[in-house]
């Protein structure tokens, strides 16, 4: 009966008589006021006894479409994937070679029936652990379990292992080890599930993926993200996540960025003015900066894809690089600190330097060199440049243009002209080509 | 989900044993029959496992068409009604294992205690002479 659940069928005919007395002690059991499930369980023992053998149904638990497939591009993408399920050792073991969790290479070690912890103490010991796909049962789990140190020891072991195989677990024990995970190996854990069983575990995880299933809902509404088949997964974290993550760290950091960056200007103006307590831009500039003159070319950072789904898709690798978490760390931070401090001194500086003869329109040149230079920095991230994108920082520039003729009352029109438009767009150069070749010179 | 197995090894007359088999998969489980929109009969059940079992039987001919709390109705093979009345149930849980359900059958009146279960558990209930069919398993 390999790879089947398996249930026993099984009669018993009996006479009137003994089951009006039998159904009197049941009445009386469930009656009882103490100890009620007990004693029902005891009269229905009774009478469970000498059945006659009916037969026995066997039912196969089909895998869904291209599980092996998906099993196969998380291996590749470096994430490790274990089994955790209520079926017996020897179902669990076909379907784990069916999904393809096993793979050709590597071979069974069984934890099976272990109450003694130092047989799972040598077990460990014998190591190897590299090449071994464990199969452990609930009761060796429990074993494991039972104080700190087995379970740190059995957690390190585990999950130095390919794939791991958890059988006769109980909805308690998916959760236990889903936290101990958490705990013992500082490791993002993510739990999917289909069943009732299966909520425990999907609510203490890091992320929980709960599948639509012929179970029911349960799963998926405890959970935080709800797929209709296993295979999507592959989709939903190598595509989507790895996107997620990225256009995360991006946005996040150029939005620190467009904020640091009007700072630094504040700042070095009111050095170069013998620290003198006025704000540079007043008023609607400060409003808008923020809102109409940078927030759609920064979100647009959220489009932005760097490579195709396909080719993700087919090269889970892609996806490894991801797991050292190098997009957003404290380098990553000071790299755009020291961008936005680069970046605004240039900005106020050169104008100081190149309109030596007109302070009174500081706001106009720095404003609008600043602006320009915001544009051209979410064109420098961008790595994939489409039509939308062009058309929101266009769109955003017009604004800008609009808006200077508008506000006459921040902005001196009648000084704009061609050599004011050559100067800002010297100090544009200066403040942002560099940074923008440095990124694409690194990239190739 | 398919099913594949149902041995039998039995004394007595073995077409009875295999009625008594399907019998006992149409009436000792949780499941209720529902007309969905489309008038199209459904099985309603917790576990998939148990609506896969009772549409096997019905494949086989034996159709559950009423369900309710004290009553089962089946449909045999010649087009016959078969009435049950549940006298008690006894439903699954992880502790146990099993489920069990008495029924009373209504037209010839014999009481029967249908059991269902895992085989760990159900291996100790069964006559000791069968026990070792089961462990084959």
């Amino acid at each position: 009966m390999e790879g089947l659940r398996t249930l026993v069928i099984c009669q018993k005919v009996i006479s009137k008589e003994e089951f009006e007395e039998w159904k009197k002690k049941y009445n009386n059991a469930q009656a009882s006021l103490q100890n009620r499930d007990a004693n029902v369980q005891e009269v229905i023992e009774q009478l469970e006894k000498n059945m006659e053998l009916l037969g026995i149904t066997g039912v196969e638990d089909k895998l869904q479409k291209d599980v092996q497939i998906t099993i196969e591009s998380f291996r590749n993408a470096g994430i490790k994937v274990w089994m955790l399920t209520g079926d017996k050792i020897e179902t669990a073991i076909c379907i784990a070679i069916s999904a393809g969790l096993k793979s050709r290479n590597q071979r069974f070690k069984f934890m099976k029936e272990i109450r003694d912890k130092d047989a799972i103490e040598k077990i460990i010991n014998e190591g190897g652990e590299e090449n071994i796909c464990l199969v452990i049962d609930g009761t060796s789990l429990d074993t494991c379990l039972k104080s700190e140190y087995a379970e740190r020891r059995f957690i390190d072991y585990a999950s130095k292992c390919p794939a791991v195989l958890v059988c006769r677990c109980s909805p308690t024990q998916k959760a236990i080890i889903t936290k101990r995970m958490k705990e013992f190996c500082s490791k993002t854990v993510a739990s999917v599930g289909d069943g009732g069983n299966d909520v425990a575990m999907i609510q203490e995880s890091n992320v929980g993926i709960g599948i639509v299933g012929k179970e029911g809902l349960q799963a998926s509404l405890a959970a935080d993200f709800s797929i209709t088949q296993f295979s999507h997964l592959r989709e939903l974290v190598l595509w989507h996540g790895r996107l997620s993550y990225k256009r995360t760290a991006s946005l996040a950091q150029f939005v620190i960025h467009r904020g640091l960056i009007i700072s630094v200007i504040q700042a070095v103006f009111s050095i170069v003015f013998y620290f003198v307590a006025i704000p540079i831009y007043n008023g609607y500039l400060m409003l808008g900066y923020a809102t109409i003159y940078t927030s759609l070319p920064v979100f647009t950072l959220v489009f932005d894809t760097d490579t195709d789904k396909e080719n993700v898709l087919n090269f889970p690798p892609l996806y490894k690089t991801l797991q050292k978490g190098r997009l957003l760390t404290f380098k990553t931070f000071l790299i755009w600190t020291s961008k936005s401090l680069y970046q605004g001194s240039v900005i106020l500086m050169f104008s100081v330097q190149f309109f030596n003869d007109s302070f009174v329109n500081i706001v106009t040149i720095t404003f609008s060199a600043l602006i320009i230079i915001e544009l051209l920095n979410v064109y420098t991230e961008i790595n994939k440049f489409d039509k939308k994108m062009f058309l929101v920082l266009f769109l955003t520039g017009v604004i800008y243009f609009i808006s200077i003729i508008l506000f006459r009352h921040y902005f001196n029109t009648a000084y704009i002209d061609f050599t004011f438009i050559v100067k800002v767009m010297l100090i544009v150069a200066i403040a942002w080509l560099p940074l923008h070749l440095i990124k694409k010179i690194i990239e190739l | 989900m398919v099913n594949k197995q149902y041995k039998i090894k039995k004394r007595r007359d073995p077409e009875y044993s295999v009625r008594d088999f399907f019998t006992a998969l149409g009436v000792c489980h949780n499941v209720t029959p529902a007309y969905n929109n489309l008038g199209e009969l459904e099985y309603q059940a917790s576990s998939p496992d148990e609506v896969a079992l009772v549409k096997f039987v019905d494949s086989m001919g034996l159709e559950l068409t009423e369900r309710d709390e004290e009553s089962i109705t089946l449909k045999n093979p010649s087009g016959e009604i078969e009435k049950y009345t549940v006298l008690a149930n006894f439903p699954f849980s992880s502790e146990t294992k099993r489920m069990g359900i008495i029924v009373r059958h209504e037209s010839s009146g014999k009481y029967i205690f249908y059991m269902k279960g895992a085989e760990v558990v159900v291996e100790e209930k069964v006559q000791a002479f069968q026990r070792t069919v089961v462990k084959e398993h």
